[in-house]
Parts: C-alpha cells; sequence; structure tokens
C-alpha cells in the first residue's frame, strides 16, 4: 500500500512537472496542414491593430501564389498564423526552435535583438524595386528618413516599421459642432466646423483638416476652459495607466524639438533650445545651439522641450480639466474608451477628447458593438477624430508635425530561418509592403503603417476617424525614439522607457505634478539627473 | 526464488521512481542551478557589440560590475526609496502581520463568537488568484471608500494613501495562510496543559505568553526566517497592482529587480545579476542570524 502510495505520489509530481509544456500548443493552432503547399509560419502581435489585415493580406497572397512552387514539388502557399499578446521579451529566447519564420511585433529592442543575431539580415529586399508586385519603388523609398537611420545598421537592414502606435488626442467632432467648440479667426470658440471664418490651426494654413482647432498650448486650454462653462468634461485618460498622459507627453516633446527629437536618442547633432536658465515664472534664457555627442548628452535633458511639455501636464492637471475617471485607478484604457464613446450617448457628462494610442478604435470594437442600440454611433458615422499637436508657443505656429513612435513595432524573419523558405518569406513581407497592402492595412484597421506612401486613391473610402490619422500623419516628420548608442542601450529604461521624461522618482510627470512639484521645479530635477561626472561615469 | 523476485521488483521499483523524477529534476538542473551560475557567471561580464558584425557577446570584466552598482545606488536614489519600502513593507506585513494573525487565531482557537465565519473570511483571499483579489481590493478603495468617507479621491489614487494601502492589502491577504497554520498548530496543544494552567489559575494572558506562545512558537519561527529571506524579493503584489508602471516612491527592491529585469537589454543584465548576488551576500546571512537568534532567544516550553 505505502509502495502504491509513493509511485502514486512520484507519478503527480512528474506530471506537475510536466504541466507548463501543456502550454505548448504548436505553432500550426489547430490548421490542417495542406502537404501539397509549402507552410510558411507567421506570429503576430493581436494587439491594438488586430490581425483582420494579416488574414486580408494572407488570401490574397495564398491567391496570387498559388501556382508558384516555392519547394520543388509543392506548389502554392499555405500561411499559418499564430496570434497572439506575447512581446519580444517572452519570444526571444524561444525563436531557435520556433516554426514561425515571420514576426510582426511590437516593444521590441531593434538593437540588442541584432547584436543576438535573432533577425536576418533584409537588405537585399528592403533595396530592390518592387517590380515583381507592379511597384517601380523600393520598400526603402518608402521610409522616412529616421527610419532610414534607424534600421540601418552599419549598412545592413534587419526589420521593418510596423504599425503607427503614437499617443496623441482624438475629439468628438460631433460634440464640437454642438457645442460650438471650433474657434474663429477672432479667437472665440462659438463656431461648428462649417463656419467660413474658422482658424488656421497647427498649420497656420486656411482651408484644410486643422482649421478652428487650438493652435497653441494657450489656445487649447482656452478650449478646456470653454468647455468646462459648457458643462463638458474636456479631457479623460485611464486613471489605472497614467502613462497614457507620459506617453502623449513625449509626442509633445518630440513636437517641440521636431528633427532635433532624434538627438536625444543619437547624441549626435545640435539641438537649439538648450536651457541655460530658468525661474521660477518659467522664463528661459537659451544657450548658443549645442553640438551633442556622447560625451555632453546629458545636455539634451536641458532642452527647454521638456519644460512646456511638463507645463502643459501642470496646466491639464491643476485646471482640472479631466473627467472624473481619469483620476479613478478602477478605469482601465478600455474603460476610458467606453465612457469617452458613451458620453454624448448617456445621461453622463459629455466627455469631448481622448488622450489614448492611435489604435484605440481597434480595442474599443467592444464599446462600439454595446453601443449599437443608440443611432450614429458607429465608428464610420461618428465624427471622431484625431486632434494635430498644438504648439507650444505661436512662433512654432506652422512648424512640420513630429510624431514619435512610442511602442517600437517591428517586422522581421527569423535568423533561424530554413535556408529552403528565405525566399517565400521576403517575398511575404515585401508582399505586406506593396502600396496594395499598406492600403488594404489602413481599410481594415483605420490606420496607416509607417511607411511614407500616398494613400488618396482609397482616401474616399475611409470613416472620419481614419482620415484625420492620414491627415495628420501625410503632413507629419516621423523620429524612431532609439538608437544603437551603447549609452542608449545600456540604459535602456533612462532613456527610451520609463524614465525618459521622468525622474526615478516620477517616472510619469503627471504624478510629479499631482504631489504639487511645479513644472520648473520638476524640470530642474529632470535636468539634473545626470551632470559632467555623473555621466562620464555613465559612459564607463 | 522468493527472495530473488522481491530484489528485481525493488530494482524495478527504483528504476521506475527514478524515470518519473527525472523530468522535475532536469527542470530544476536548467531553470535553477542553470540560470544561477550563469547569473553569477555574469557578475563578471560585460556585454559588447562588435560595430563590424553587429553581434554582440558577454566578455570579462573583473568586479566593475560592484563599482557600476554602487555608483547607480548612489546616484539614482531609486534603489534607496525601494531598500526603504522593502523594510518597511517587512516590519508591517511580517511583524505586524504575524501579531495580528495571532489575535485572530487566539479568537478562532479560543471558539469566541463568529469565529467560523472569521476563518472563512480570512481564509477565503488565499484561495483566488492575486489578480482577481487585487481587482476587488481595488474596486474597493477606489469606489466605495472614496463614497462612504466622501473622499476626492481613491486611496490608490492618492500618493499619500497609496503605498500604505498597499501594505495594507498585503497585511489582509497574508492572514489566510497565517491563521490557518496558527489556529492548527493551537489545536494541536494538548488540552491538558491548558486546563491545569487555568487551575494553577493561569489568566488568558499568561495562558496565552507562557503556555500558546512556546507551543506554537516553530511555526511562528518559520514565518518570521521565510519574512526575512524574501525581504529582497517581495515585491508586495505591486505587479497585480501597477504592472510594469509603479512609480520608484512605490517600489520595493523585489519590484525593482523584476521590473528591470523585464526590460533589461543584454547590456544591463551583468548589472542587475550583480544586485541579485550581492542582496543575496546580505539575505543569506541575515536569514540565518535570525533563525539562530530566534531559537537561541525565542520563547521555550521549559
Amino acid at each position: 500500500m505505502k509502495k502504491n502510495l509513493t509511485k502514486m505520489m512520484a507519478v503527480l509530481c512528474a506530471l506537475t512537472a510536466c504541466m507548463p509544456f501543456a502550454a505548448c500548443t504548436g505553432a500550426t493552432g489547430g490548421v490542417e496542414i495542406d502537404k501539397t503547399k509549402t507552410q510558411l509560419y507567421v506570429s503576430n502581435f493581436n494587439g491594438g491593430v488586430g490581425h483582420n489585415w494579416l488574414d486580408a493580406h494572407i488570401a490574397r497572397f495564398e491567391a496570387d501564389y498559388a501556382e508558384t512552387e516555392f519547394t520543388p514539388g509543392k506548389k502554392g502557399v499555405q500561411v499559418i498564423v499564430s496570434n497572439h499578446k506575447k512581446g519580444m521579451v517572452n519570444i526571444g529566447g524561444s525563436m531557435k526552435k520556433a516554426k514561425e519564420e515571420i514576426y510582426f511585433l511590437e516593444k521590441v529592442n531593434y538593437h540588442d535583438e541584432i547584436a543576438q543575431g535573432r533577425f536576418l539580415d533584409i537588405t537585399d529586399m528592403v533595396t530592390e524595386p518592387l517590380t515583381e508586385f507592379g511597384e517601380t519603388e523600393t520598400i526603402e523609398d518608402k521610409l522616412y528618413p529616421s527610419q532610414k537611420e534607424y534600421y540601418k545598421v552599419n549598412g545592413r537592414y534587419y526589420g521593418l516599421p510596423h504599425a503607427q502606435s503614437p499617443t496623441l488626442i482624438t475629439y468628438d467632432a460631433d460634440l464640437f459642432d454642438q457645442k460650438k467648440l471650433f474657434m474663429g479667426e477672432d479667437g472665440e470658440f462659438k463656431y461648428t466646423s462649417t463656419a467660413t471664418n474658422l482658424s488656421k490651426g497647427v498649420d497656420n494654413v486656411k482651408g484644410t483638416y486643422d482649421d478652428g482647432l487650438p493652435a497653441t498650448y494657450e489656445e487649447f486650454f482656452s478650449l478646456c476652459a470653454t468647455m468646462k462653462k459648457r458643462g463638458v468634461d474636456p479631457i479623460i485618460w485611464s486613471g489605472m495607466y497614467e502613462w497614457y498622459t507620459t506617453r502623449f507627453a513625449k509626442q509633445l516633446r518630440a513636437d517641440f524639438d521636431g528633427e532635433e527629437a532624434t538627438v536625444s536618442y543619437t547624441f549626435n547633432g545640435t539641438m537649439s533650445h538648450i536651457v541655460d536658465t530658468i525661474d521660477k515664472n518659467g522664463n528661459i534664457t537659451y544657450k548658443d545651439p549645442v553640438v551633442i555627442t556622447e560625451n555632453n548628452g546629458y545636455e539634451v535633458l536641458s532642452s527647454a522641450s521638456y519644460y512646456y511639455t511638463f507645463k502643459f501636464i501642470e496646466e491639464m492637471y491643476n485646471g482640472k480639466y479631466y473627467s472624473k475617471y481619469a483620476i479613478n485607478e478602477n478605469v482601465s484604457h478600455g474603460d476610458a474608451q467606453a465612457y469617452f464613446l458613451k458620453s454624448r450617448f448617456t445621461s453622463e457628462t459629455d466627455i469631448a477628447m481622448l488622450i489614448e494610442g492611435l489604435y484605440w478604435v481597434n480595442e474599443a470594437s467592444g464599446a462600439f458593438k454595446s453601443m449599437s442600440s443608440y443611432q450614429g454611433s458607429s465608428l464610420q458615422e461618428r465624427n471622431l477624430k484625431v486632434m494635430p499637436l498644438p504648439k507650444a508657443t505661436a512662433e512654432q505656429v506652422g512648424e512640420q508635425t513630429t510624431i514619435v513612435d512610442s511602442l517600437n513595432q517591428l517586422a522581421f524573419i527569423s535568423a533561424y530561418i530554413d535556408e529552403s523558405k528565405k525566399e517565400l518569406a521576403t517575398t511575404f513581407l515585401q508582399y505586406c509592403t506593396t502600396q496594395a497592402s499598406l492600403e488594404e492595412f489602413l481599410l481594415e484597421t483605420g490606420l496607416t503603417r509607417n511607411y511614407k506612401i500616398d494613400y488618396s486613391k482609397v482616401y474616399d473610402n475611409l470613416c472620419p476617424y481614419s482620415k484625420s490619422v492620414v491627415d495628420l500623419l501625410a503632413s507629419s516628420n516621423y523620429i524612431m525614439p532609439a538608437s544603437s548608442s551603447p549609452i542608449i542601450q545600456k540604459n535602456y529604461e533612462a532613456f527610451v522607457g520609463d524614465y525618459e521624461i521622468g525622474t526615478t522618482k516620477y517616472a510619469e510627470p503627471i504624478n510629479a505634478i499631482r504631489a504639487k512639484i511645479s513644472a520648473v521645479d520638476f524640470f530642474n530635477q529632470f535636468r539634473s539627473k545626470y551632470d559632467a561626472n555623473s555621466w562620464k561615469a555613465l559612459l564607463g | 526464488m522468493k527472495q530473488a523476485f522481491s530484489q528485481n521488483r525493488k530494482k524495478h521499483d527504483i528504476i521506475f521512481c527514478l524515470l518519473v523524477l527525472l523530468v522535475p529534476m532536469v527542470q530544476f538542473a536548467i531553470f535553477y542551478i542553470g540560470v544561477n551560475i550563469t547569473s553569477l557567471a555574469m557578475v563578471f561580464q560585460k556585454y559588447e557589440v562588435d560595430p563590424i558584425t553587429n553581434r554582440g557577446a558577454y566578455i570579462f570584466n573583473g568586479l566593475n560590475n560592484f563599482k557600476d552598482m554602487w555608483f547607480q545606488i548612489e546616484n539614482e536614489g531609486v534603489f534607496g526609496t525601494a531598500l526603504k519600502n522593502s523594510l518597511l513593507a517587512f516590519v508591517m506585513i511580517t511583524l505586524v502581520g504575524i501579531t495580528f494573525a495571532l489575535i485572530f487565531s487566539l479568537y478562532i482557537f479560543k471558539e469566541m463568537p463568529g469565529a467560523g465565519m472569521f476563518r472563512v473570511l480570512l481564509f477565503a483571499p488565499s484561495i483566488l488568484s492575486a489578480s482577481v483579489t487585487v481587482t476587488i481590493y481595488r474596486f474597493f478603495v477606489e469606489g466605495a471608500v472614496p463614497v462612504i468617507f466622501g473622499l476626492e479621491q481613491g486611496l490608490l489614487g492618492n500618493a499619500e494613501t497609496k503605498l500604505g494601502t498597499i501594505i495594507f492589502f498585503n497585511i489582509w491577504i497574508g492572514f489566510g495562510t497565517q491563521i490557518l497554520m496558527y489556529s492548527g498548530a493551537m489545536n494541536g496543544i494538548d488540552p491538558s496543559i491548558t486546563e491545569a494552567a487555568k487551575l494553577d489559575g493561569a489568566n488568558p494572558f499568561v495562558e496565552f505568553f507562557y503556555i500558546i506562545l512556546p507551543l506554537i512558537f516553530p511555526t511562528i519561527q518559520t514565518f518570521l526566517v521565510t519574512g526575512v529571506a524574501g525581504i529582497f524579493i517581495n515585491q508586495i503584489n505591486l505587479v497585480a497592482f501597477e504592472g510594469f508602471g509603479a512609480e520608484g516612491q512605490y517600489m520595493t527592491v523585489g519590484y525593482y529587480l523584476f521590473k528591470n529585469t523585464e526590460s533589461a537589454t543584454q547590456y544591463e543584465y551583468p548589472l542587475l545579476a550583480t544586485y541579485g548576488v550581492a542582496l543575496t551576500l546580505i539575505a543569506a546571512p541575515l536569514t540565518l542570524l535570525t533563525r539562530r537568534a530566534l531559537e537561541k532567544f525565542g520563547p521555550s516550553v521549559d
């Protein structure tokens, strides 16, 4: 009896130890393998942009290549997708043994992964014209200059941009019309979007998509004050995840510095807004333009962009220009989206703006569905639009908007791919980057992928939200928030991650403001994180 | 013949058990021994990327990681805060938690009114997953408490009450297991001992401190020793509350290391491994010392 019990216990122990293996479902995900075709395995982060876009690409690809032999004796392709919510940190270690050959992921430290040899060198497929797909351009031609600088490491490409993920403000244009919140040439917020005398907006050009919207921080907060007077809660964000405000602040910061924002990730360039002194009222004296190298990289922390960003957060918080849900730790990003969408249809106070990643409309599909009983509540019917970033000062109005990526999304081919599958994998990745596929991505997700292309062919078929995304991004510059600089890689969280625009005590500037630290004081704390001596030690 | 059969069977039994234990042993070798050896090696290494090949490798770095660790502790400030929070959490969760758990256990042991209900109420959070209890607790302190007390913000939303609210959660969630263990140990006390004490005129105070406490002290000792051993790894459920976005002022050492490791680049692993080894060098002797001290100075049955 005792022996049997021992055996049973031993079997139980072994089964318990084997339990982790139960989580391994295999790459096919239950899909039946068609042995007459060549299989291509794709790993897709099923987050903000979902997987419908990929399914659509695959359906066309499989049809287009139905007669092609990528493997001798096998005609056609079967693409098998594994949709998941894993980041590179969960996937990287097992890539060698994984079946997946192509990856669409987010939060990828591109340079760190290259150094570990996990990405296939795809320089040839990036630089050859896409003639096979009826195009004359190369993929490289579709990249922004800062993307080329970022993705090309010592002359070689190892990955490509994936989805757009900046955190910006979405506004309810119908509510703006209803409450007459558009700004006129007279500076008053009392117009609808159809008025002929609207202000010129951030681009300082009349007759464009941003007419009547605030062009400066000052105008933005005037708008917020007007909203409050008219019984509207100006802004909502997730009270549970305050870092949405931080990601938005990173956009403001990058937009102020423009192309110079790249210098804070490369430590190679000149910055023209380095603060010398700042008094308690925020009056600034600037240094002469500073040439930044790895040796004086700490100087970038003194860019006035940080001060103006903290000032924006300070005014937004201290002016109480937020919904009560924005300071409730129970309110997740999904809840915030739902409150924003539903407020106009319920007895709750109307909410005019939402701070969220551009992809939020996909995440909110459940909220849209739950509102189907309200007439005109679908994404296609509603006039939800992305607001262009207002400028910190009146002098900057008219300057191009600069957008910074916040989730480091990446498309790449595994370095461990079988030699016989390389042609198929590169063809598929090229296929996903053709004009037709990029347009399809926009139609499926409402968002653009990170490529500089013309979307005019499909523009008219888009919902107002997607049109505003295209309008804003088509007129914006784009920068990547990382580089191969060893100082960045050795201190990733400090320069790219959580503490990028915060201190170690307050990673989120809004929490410093909540703790009654003024924007000026927080800026001074932030810029003194490093000095010449501590920087030297950081350099090693 | 019978003896040979018996020996053969014994051999088969041993082989069977060894085969069954093979998987957990391999798992232990890879995920514990292997990981710790790699971590120990990293303490003396640094990561460099060859600018020509774009490939990285770990190379010998002597004791420089200790120097870098000290520099970071001196300059960043967050580690000092995390250390302070870890010690505060230890005092509150282990010491205050044990004190209250003993009081509640005694209440249940003495079968005072509602003892059964208390047992269920205090043990219930232990059988739910942390994310469930955190969600329930979050709704209570953010939703109900502001309404009841007319506060503008919930207890987690308010920076001044946030850390205390999280520590309170940890004390509350720790009651279940402790009460089960202490009341179990108390039930194991021979009733004749407490009866004899009562006949000798011992009041409840004397009974608790001179009879019950010494008899259940080995159980308390286990909780104290494991509490000390876990000072630097306890992340006070911050991941469940905040994900990886907790502010520096609320971090404990356990959370600080967990969070930084989760997002680390290859360059950063050696420094994190150095933190791990340095903290082990503090925690291991401290644990042994605590155990020795408790054995020597703790209440004795004699």
